[in-house]
């Protein structure tokens, strides 16, 4: 249906540049309204990619817990990283219920929760001797290559935006 | 009441004694992502001569950058350049503080407003030899006051001491850890990774000074040709280990070309500092707070994204696009 979003925020954009900045003499509401426009032009060019780039985010993430899972050879590990192995394993195995599959705001919910839990797994896994404990490791290992990822994807993201400070 | 006339009042019964007392030139300045910046000019009559001062109004905005009472306090920012004010640094005289901000309306301070210009986060490549030079003497001189100055003696025990071996590293991990469990946005891994990392690693310290906080190009004004007329952004200083400030100044993120600020090669300058501080730079702290700082950095910078979605100023909303870089630092740095 049109006017859809990029539409609206095009002449939001529009109006702005062409309208509303010429005639602001104070300094200060300038610097805002500049701000105003950098979001809006990272909204335009971001608007019609969320749900998917979520999705994405999902399927890597996902794959990433289904790896660790995998791992059995806990033996040694300590019990923060235990609970926060089981929480990934229960989470490894489950699917997203219906409406994170056309919603991006319960998708980016599923995906913080599974975060969260690979949050607890590094935080845990930074007091383990992993010197001692190949399976650990390993999962280790897969989760900084899937944080790698991510950071690539959320660099990507912001590539528009990014400031200086 | 307009600000103006909140200025007024507030001044008025600072000043008792005071005789024609008027606000002038009040403004906005621009940036201020933390606080609310304003500059104006104060003039009154007293003992039948004309006073005339240049200030500047830090006041708390409705939402902070840093949550304001967890991290920061007006009073702290106030008393610490105050307890600084005779020493030979070019800091601007703390005039004026409405510390529960009943005159103001949020907690604010007034201080002089210094000469000078902002300078960048980096400064840029090309910029000229000379002037590099007498920047980073300078800003290296002021660390070393900052860092050898007698701090008990200036009373700034109220900052908080540490106590012996790993309290002062641990302290300001903690402290960032409880602003990320309580501000963030969203969960970030990589962050949890590195505070999980922060607390297995917290160094022991062998001396405890007057840490600056946020001490980097971006925080100083300078005049030509290459003089720092103010340092500024006392907001987060405290009590802790030099190697702090001499980790946050080399961070990456506010390298320019690799350079500490956009100035100095980072070797040459801990080098400098080894050498005008008298204290040796332990490579291994500094890796510790530049691996802090990088999280101080995003978690700063993600209790702004909540704080933009929570109805505060446009600016930190950008400055939420600041988090991957930050995250890709500490991925790199903790071979992740």
């Amino acid at each position: 249906m049109r006017p859809d979003v990029g539409d609206i925020l095009g002449q939001i954009q529009r109006g702005l540049m062409e309208e509303v900045m010429p005639e602001i003499t104070n300094p200060h509401v300038m610097e805002r309204v500049a701000y105003m426009l950098m979001m809006l032009d990272h909204c335009m060019k971001r608007w019609d990619r969320v749900y998917p780039a979520l999705r994405e985010d999902h399927e890597d993430l996902q794959e990433t817990l289904k790896t660790i899972a995998a791992e059995r050879d806990w033996g040694g590990a300590g019990p923060d990283t235990v609970t926060a192995l089981r929480e990934i394993a229960c989470l490894a195995g489950e699917a997203l219920p219906p409406e994170a599959l056309t919603s991006s705001v319960p998708l980016r919910e599923e995906n913080d929760r599974r975060k969260e839990s690979l949050s607890r797994l590094l935080h845990a896994l930074a007091s383990e001797d992993l010197g001692k404990q190949e399976p650990l490791r390993r999962v280790r290992a897969q989760a900084g290559a899937y944080l790698r990822r991510q950071i690539a994807r959320d660099r990507k993201w912001v590539q528009a935006g990014e400031i200086v400070w | 009441m307009n600000l103006a006339d909140q200025l007024k009042a507030f001044i008025a019964e600072q000043l008792a004694g005071a005789e024609d007392l008027a606000i002038a030139n009040l403004a906005r300045m621009s940036g201020g992502a933390s606080r609310e910046t304003w500059t104006f000019d104060v003039s009154w009559r007293e003992n039948g001569r004309t006073v005339e001062r240049g200030c500047v109004l830090r006041r708390d905005p409705v939402l902070s950058l840093l949550e304001a009472g967890l991290t920061t306090d007006r009073s702290f920012e106030f008393r610490t350049v105050k307890a600084l004010e005779d020493l030979p640094l070019p800091l601007p005289r703390m005039y004026w503080l409405d510390a529960e901000g009943k005159a103001l309306g949020r907690p604010s301070l007034i201080m002089e407003r210094m000469a000078g210009q902002p300078s960048p986060p980096a400064f840029p490549p090309g910029m000229d030899a000379a002037f590099r030079e007498k920047i980073a003497g300078q800003f290296i001189e002021i660390l070393r006051q900052v860092h050898s100055l007698d701090w008990r003696a200036r009373g700034l025990d109220f900052l908080g001491v540490p106590g012996p071996g790993r309290d002062a590293a641990l302290r300001q991990a903690r402290l960032w850890k409880d602003v990320y469990d309580r501000r963030r946005p969203e969960p970030l891994p990589v962050i949890a990774a590195a505070l999980g990392w922060l607390e297995a690693h917290a160094p022991e310290t062998d001396r405890i000074t007057l840490v600056h906080g946020d001490f980097r190009t971006g925080n100083f004004l300078f005049e030509d040709p290459g003089l720092i007329t103010a340092m500024l952004d006392w907001e987060l200083a405290h009590l802790g280990d030099p190697m702090e400030d001499v980790g946050w100044a080399s961070m990456k993120f506010w390298s320019g070309s690799g350079l500490v600020g956009g100035l100095i090669e980072p070797e040459d300058f801990f080098r400098r500092y080894e050498q005008v501080a008298g204290i040796p730079v332990d490579r291994d702290r500094v890796f510790f707070y530049q691996v802090l700082g990088n999280v101080k950095m995003a978690v700063i910078a993600l209790s702004g994204v909540r704080a933009f979605a929570e109805g505060a100023d446009l600016l930190l909303g950008l400055v939420g696009f600041l988090v991957p870089r930050l995250c890709e630092d500490i991925a790199d740095q903790l071979g992740l």
